[in-house]
């Protein structure tokens, strides 16, 4: 016999389903209200003054969503679709002024809490420095570095795992320890030569020296000139950050599935994790990845894995095949994996032989290409006929070619470079970003050789090409077929016309110039912007193809440092902050990134 | 044609073939390690046992510049280049090749100090990024013995062993603190088991019929960040959801204030107590 719960659960079930009733009603809480200038105010800022392109957020619940909008010209601001009868904390947040941080509470649902914060401004100009993104004090530190090839090095090789110029790099250390610094770095990649080396211990201290960097960083800052808020363009937006993982978490890359959860991986500890956003607040679930027999520290294991990780496998790109699967690659467990979302178990496929598996993509008959960093291939993996290949692409001089060959054995007999000397900086090509041409063509780039390379599907032919940039990274096409590329340490984005093979380079917007390091770029699907991630800056950057302008969306944390872009189907852009330590994000735990452009949420936060 | 990456793998390849058969440099690893453990030992003979805090000692020879690492509850490291983190654990001088001179046998000890340290669990690392051996007379150059000491409540782990050159030894041990305090438990279990469970998984036997489980401490997610200082479940904050009750700070009434019956210092005491329960499944 069913009693009524059995028969109207399953009803209320499939209605939610099918988005006829949502989850969270209409009626969700709001809060509305003006950010001023607290007493006594300044000559610049008057006390009462209206502060425009102030942050508000709200934080609530656990693992915590912060939503956070901005001010208006007149100071007002209004958040909605937030859960009712819930306590936050808020913090209202603008360069200039002391952040703001207090509690409030929602009213019942459907009712809208009036609130009002009134900022005090700073007075001291160092509390002032320590508001701005990290691209500002890393402008002064690369302006010291005159080489022009060890300033490309030390973007390239010091800026891809955390930001430079945030307060944890900013510390004064005597020379011994800069190289006791530098040695380990490069033993977890980040190898730079001699000469860069001798020079950077001076470098640091002297371009962080707060008694002359903060008199640069914050010129007039008492003034209103200073720092001025966004446009009303994007203050209309409204970022919406989801606590995910722990303090030890690298949430690397992230996807939007098209049953419309996030998907993440957590590099450092071995875990896939679904977010699903639907559920007010966000529903997390995680899938830790079984290690089988695989050591921490990974197959290939380095000589300095992080000290708060627990990873063997390492977790690093992911995308989706037509079937729902999700196609993982294991960058230390040296595997290619399969998720199926139905039955939530996880399929491991060795290698053949590279090292190293990176970034991959899926291409129309549902093959994974994906790059192979270290040993300097492309893999594919045919997920029909289970045939799986590498394509070795090419090496940089003859000297390499053999090198590349004789890797598995140099990492086997503990034969990797030393990490108390010079690393070079590019010893190897590295493949790194990959994607799918319109017509099926593979693109991927070589990151350290400043090229890109051409493989034709079916006959795997490699034709490669040079960057008039450096360090070409994750590039993706857009609907017309052209290829959009970032340079990593060149401060570019650029365009490839495949069939003319004409590059085009547009510099990036961010102040103070040069210091910020687009990561990876996606193209929107609905509109052919072009989206960056402002890495370094603390922001999402786009660039409209239409009007051939930039416009940079700053985010509300502390080192953001924005890795991978996705969009889910109403249009939002998605990012993670995956800086690594993780300890050094503020707040220490990574987060999944949604920023809706036109600030048009619907009213429960969940998607239409 | 560039040679230079195949002249210096040929030239690695030969060193290779030159080393010291491997268990003669295994029985002098265990014999050093032990001498660095007895000289830890004397060092540390005599000094107050009673530290009310966490210490955790690295002692390594002249011949190689070790460096510690302590991964705390946070999951922060506190090490050379992170002198302090969040938790309060704080690193002594880094101890370098020329901190010592090589000639004498002076030990090297490097230190992490908590005053008051958090409950949960600790990583210890060592690292061996530098050789300080230029003409290899001690025979160490590949590999450097060490030894660790940890100090609480009154209580010494001590532990010894070898790490590689330019390798991350990444757990060379872990503890748990906080683990082993009587007193604690049974104030959990007069207090707490009934809603959150003996294991503190949120499922006790009270729970029966509530429309949901009380939180597990386990998992950890602790929810309130009750002193606005952007930190959430820190344990300032779990002692003032137990004193003041999770309905101050727009929670679940089902969690009453305890202010009342509890003492501040027994609500220390659960604090302490509810950290060690994390991850315990």
């Amino acid at each position: 016999m069913h009693t009524i719960q059995s028969v109207v659960k399953p009803l209320i079930t499939m209605l939610l389903i099918n988005g006829l009733l949502m989850p969270v009603t209409a009626g969700a809480a709001s809060f509305t209200g003006k950010v001023t200038n607290a007493e006594p105010g300044t000559d610049a800022h008057a006390a009462g003054a209206p502060v425009a392109g102030a942050m508000v957020t709200f934080r609530f619940g656990s693992p915590f969503q912060e939503r956070t909008v901005f001010t208006a010209d007149d100071g007002s601001y209004q958040v909605q679709g937030l859960p009712g009868d819930t306590r936050y904390t808020i913090r209202v947040r603008r360069i200039g002024w002391q952040d703001l941080r207090t509690h409030g509470q929602s009213g019942p649902e459907a009712d809208n809490t009036s609130l009002d914060f009134a900022l005090a401004r700073h007075t001291r100009a160092a509390d002032v420095a320590a508001q701005l993104p990290a691209n500002h004090w890393y402008a002064l530190f690369l302006e010291e570095i005159k080489d022009e090839r060890l300033h490309e090095q030390m973007i390239r090789q010091c800026t891809y795992c955390h930001q430079q110029g945030s307060t944890h790099t900013r510390v004064m250390r005597d020379k011994e320890e800069w190289e006791k610094v530098f040695s380990l770095m490069a033993r977890m990649g980040g190898t730079i030569d001699v000469e860069l080396r001798e020079q950077l211990p001076e470098i640091y201290n002297r371009a962080y020296d707060p008694k002359t960097a903060v008199p640069r960083l914050t010129r007039g800052w008492q003034e209103p000139g200073f720092m001025p808020p966004p446009s009303a363009e994007v203050r209309r937006a409204i970022i919406d950050e989801y606590e995910l993982g722990s303090r030890s978490s690298m949430q690397h890359d992230m996807m939007m599935h098209p049953n419309g959860s996030a998907y993440s991986v957590d590099m450092a500890n071995d875990v896939l994790y679904r977010l699903d956003p639907s559920v007010m607040g966000g529903k997390r679930t995680a899938y830790p990845i079984p290690r089988g027999s695989v050591p921490m520290g990974g197959e290939k294991a380095s000589g300095a894995p992080a000290s708060n990780s627990s990873a063997a496998l390492g977790p690093h790109s992911l995308q989706t095949t037509s079937n729902g699967d999700i196609w993982i690659t294991m960058a230390l467990g040296n595997k290619l994996t399969k998720f199926d979302i139905e039955t939530e178990q996880f399929t491991n496929y060795d290698l053949p032989s590279g090292i190293y598996p990176h970034t991959l993509r899926v291409d129309d008959q549902q093959r994974v290409w994906y790059t192979i960093s270290m040993s300097n291939h492309v893999g594919v993996y045919d997920t029909k006929t289970g045939e799986h290949d590498e394509i070795r692409v090419p090496a940089r001089s003859f000297g390499e070619a053999i090198i590349l060959r004789m890797l598995p054995y140099i990492i086997e007999w503990g034969l990797l470079p030393d990490g108390s000397e010079g690393g070079g900086g590019d010893s190897l090509p590295v493949p790194y970003g990959i994607d799918v041409a319109p017509d099926g063509g593979i693109w991927f780039s070589q990151l350290n050789a400043n090229k890109i390379g051409h493989i034709d599907p079916e006959t795997h032919e490699v034709t490669m090409i040079d960057t008039p940039f450096s360090a070409p990274r994750r590039m993706r096409f857009d609907s017309k077929g052209t290829l959009w590329i970032p340079g990593f340490s060149s401060n570019v984005i650029a365009t490839f016309d495949i069939d003319s093979g004409e590059f085009h380079e547009i510099e990036l917007p961010a102040e103070l110039k040069g210091a910020d390091t687009p990561y990876t770029l996606s193209i929107h699907p609905l509109t052919d912007d072009v989206w960056i991630c402002g890495a370094n800056s603390d922001s999402l950057i786009r660039y409209s193809q239409q009007t051939e302008s930039f416009t940079i969306f700053p985010l509300p944390t502390q080192v953001t440092y924005t890795r991978d872009i996705d969009f889910d189907a109403q249009g939002n852009v998605w990012t993670s902050n995956s800086n690594a330590p993780a300890w050094q994000i503020e707040t220490g735990i990574p987060r999944l990134i949604r920023l809706n452009v036109n600030g048009d949420m619907p009213p429960q936060g969940a998607p239409r | 044609m560039d040679w230079k990456p195949l002249s210096t793998l040929l030239l690695l390849l030969a060193l290779v073939a030159c080393g010291d058969s491997e268990q003669e440099r295994s029985s002098a690893l265990e014999e050093r390690a032990a001498v660095l453990a007895a000289s830890l030992q004397a060092v540390n003979d005599g000094k107050s046992e009673q530290y009310p805090g966490l210490l955790v000692q690295l002692a390594f020879g002249p011949e190689a510049d070790l460096d510690l690492y302590v991964t705390d509850p946070l999951l922060e490291t506190e090490y050379f280049a992170n002198k302090r983190g969040r938790s309060g654990g704080e690193i002594s001088e880094d101890r370098r090749c020329d901190s010592a001179s090589q000639d004498s046998q002076e030990i090297q000890i490097e230190e992490v100090r908590f005053e008051v340290p958090l409950s949960g669990r600790y990583r210890v690392g060592v690292d061996y990024p530098t050789r300080c051996d230029a003409d290899g007379a001690t025979g160490f150059e590949e590999r450097a013995a060490y030894a660790i000491s940890v100090l609480h409540a009154g209580k010494r782990q001590n532990v010894q062993g070898s790490v590689g050159y330019q390798f991350f030894e990444l757990a060379a041990l872990d503890f748990d603190i906080g683990t082993t305090d009587p007193a604690a438990k049974v104030l959990f279990e007069q207090n707490c088991v009934s809603c959150h469970g003996a294991s503190g998984d949120g499922k006790g036997p009270a729970t029966r019929d509530m429309d949901r489980n009380p939180r597990s401490f386990i998992t950890a997610e602790f929810k309130f960040d009750t002193d606005a200082d952007w930190q959430r479940g820190t344990d300032a904050d779990i002692a003032n959801v137990i004193s003041q009750g999770a309905a101050a700070y727009g929670g679940s009434p089902l969690m009453p204030p305890w202010g009342q019956v509890l003492s501040d210092e027994d609500i220390a005491t659960l604090v302490a107590y509810i950290r060690t329960l994390e991850n315990q499944q």
